[in-house]
């Protein structure tokens, strides 16, 4: 089984995504591109935020599965709900999909599995319940306002909108929460060095979240579809 | 040369047509230890082999050996540290091939774009070219190809409409809301200034964009430069406008087959808009510089945008 990854993601999930296959217990390894895949191996690429992954990289990345056949089992697309419906966004691209198909009048010989954040990559990192402080900031805190809005420990952050007096996306809310809930426990986390939510102990949580709660729905699918991929290896 | 950079030894070799005649340059740089009582110590650069070939025969040579200057039996010791092409600059055989690599001029757009013309200075000249011109109605443009931007434009709008015509058209493409590009003094300074009438209103020099002045620089430098010049432009994309940048790439690289252009860029729409075939990859890590092509870089192995394929390149090296 061979996989090509489509992220939409600037910078950030691309950085930490591999790592956690790796804690997942996904079977395959990474390659640079499609020249470069045997057996049992993942290409993953993302738009960097230059390129439009919807459809520009999109399209592209179907020619590319096209001219090297037999390669690729699995494309998947992992993108960002930002203000929309997860539903909406997941259909956008299938349709999207669906039209390049007519147009090229291409039949696919890969499976497509498109996966939506719920808003945001960050969204899923504040699934991590101990960023939440047990004890109340101060009220002069940068980050009393974000422990005041929201408890991202006991609801789901998917749930989580923005605050009336701030005018930005949710998606865009979920980074500056996760950012500044982390400045306060003297942490920087920025899209390009994401090295402190890459660790396991911190997968961990999210995954014992989603595990212990209904919360996280949209990192849920992905992580059933990855222990899918495991069983195929596992019953073979 | 900069006594701060670390410089391993280094051999360079380049080759220039000039009037049908083929020259080659080549060189190797060594470094010594200063014997001096003072700077003891110090690194030295010098040129340990030298030589200048004119269609295979040789013009000057130097080694540990001997030095050698075609057309003269002995020749007093040269510096080992400056080329013989600077030392022996005067003498005319060197004259032409030095013409030829001067064709390496830097456009230095970004310090002359706010620059005029001295009134005296423009007076000067614009009566000395009327002068040219009219002694020969078929003045080739490129004796002038040398002059300031503002000057060439004057030239071309009084004397060579055509030329002017094709600047105007392709500054145009990019902006359609020039009526007109001009020359005209600012008497409050006493300068000669570039100009255009925008929504009929003119716009002196200094009340033009930087982005806008420096993309209209680019196309009359374009269509003006000397023939077969070299253009080395370090940095394309400074200050220019997005809504311009791509169809600046294209323009360079369609309008004129004759120019040889070296730029160095990190924007994606500059490195889209050039062909991959074209690029020199060049990748530094600590001191070791490489330079690749795209094929050989591995940039090309799929449908994908070819800035594209460079990112997750280095993604996936951990170099981004």
């Amino acid at each position: 089984m061979n996989y090509y990854f489509l992220l939409e993601d600037e910078k950030s999930f691309i950085k930490v995504l591999p790592k956690w296959l790796g804690y997942m217990g996904f079977q395959c390894s990474r390659v640079v591109d499609i020249k470069a895949v045997t057996n049992h191996c993942y290409v993953m690429q993302s738009g960097q935020g230059v390129t439009r992954l919807i459809t520009k990289a999109l399209y592209d990345t179907m020619d590319t599965i096209l001219v090297n056949p037999g390669k690729i089992n699995y494309l998947v697309i992992i993108l960002d709900a930002e203000d929309e419906l997860v539903n909406k966004r997941r259909r956008e691209v299938y349709q999207k999909i669906e039209e390049y198909q007519l147009e090229k009048k291409i039949e696919l010989e890969y499976e497509v599995r498109v996966f939506v954040c719920n808003h945001c990559f960050e969204s899923w990192l504040l699934a991590n319940e101990s960023l939440y402080p047990l004890v109340e900031p101060e009220k002069e805190s940068f980050f009393y306002p974000y422990y005041a809005h929201y408890d991202i420990s006991k609801n789901d952050l998917e749930f989580m909108m923005v605050p009336n007096e701030r005018e930005e996306t949710i998606a865009k809310y979920h980074f500056h929460y996760l950012h500044d809930a982390l400045r306060y426990r003297k942490i920087r986390y920025s899209k390009n060095k994401p090295d402190y939510v890459s660790t396991d102990t911190y997968f961990n949580a999210i995954v014992d979240r989603m595990r212990r709660t209904s919360h996280i729905n949209s990192f849920k699918e992905f992580w059933n579809f990855i222990q899918e991929q495991n069983l195929i290896y596992t019953k073979k | 040369m900069d006594k701060s950079t670390r410089l391993e030894p280094y051999h360079a070799s380049m080759g220039v047509e000039i009037d049908n005649d083929e020259y080659e340059w080549e060189y190797f740089i060594q470094i010594e230890k200063n014997q001096d009582l003072i700077t003891e110590g110090e690194e030295e650069y010098y040129f340990s082999s030298e030589k200048l070939l004119k269609n295979g025969e040789i013009l000057f040579v130097r080694d540990d050996k001997q030095v050698k200057v075609t057309g003269y039996e002995k020749i007093p010791t040269p510096k080992k540290d400056e080329s013989l092409l600077v030392q022996y600059a005067e003498d005319s055989i060197l004259k032409k091939v030095i013409a030829g690599l001067r064709k390496l001029y830097p456009i230095e757009l970004e310090i002359n774009v706010r620059i005029g013309i001295g009134k005296a200075d423009f007076s000067t000249l614009k009566n000395k070219i009327r002068e040219m011109i009219k002694k020969n109605n078929n003045t080739d443009f490129r004796i002038f190809s040398h002059l300031p931007v503002a000057m060439k434009v004057y030239v071309a709008k009084n004397y060579y409409q055509d030329l002017y015509l094709k600047i105007f058209d392709a500054v145009k493409e990019l902006f359609m809301e020039i009526q007109d590009i001009d020359v005209v003094e600012d008497t409050s300074r006493e300068m000669y200034l570039i100009a255009m009438k925008v929504y009929n209103k003119t716009l002196l020099q200094h009340e033009i964009s930087n982005g806008m002045l420096k993309t209209i620089y680019y196309i009359v430098e374009l269509f003006t430069m000397s023939k077969d010049a070299l253009v080395l432009i370090d940095e394309f994309e400074n200050g220019l406008g997005v809504n311009c940048i791509d169809l600046l790439s294209e323009m360079l690289i369609t309008e004129r087959e004759d120019l040889q252009f070296i730029i160095t860029s990190h924007h994606p729409k500059i490195i889209n808009g050039i062909p991959k075939e074209k690029w020199k990859i060049i990748d530094r890590n600590i001191s070791i510089i490489k330079n690749s092509g795209s094929m050989q870089y591995g940039i090309g192995n799929s449908q994908h945008e070819a800035y594209f394929n460079l990112i997750n390149k280095w993604e996936f090296e951990g170099k981004i």
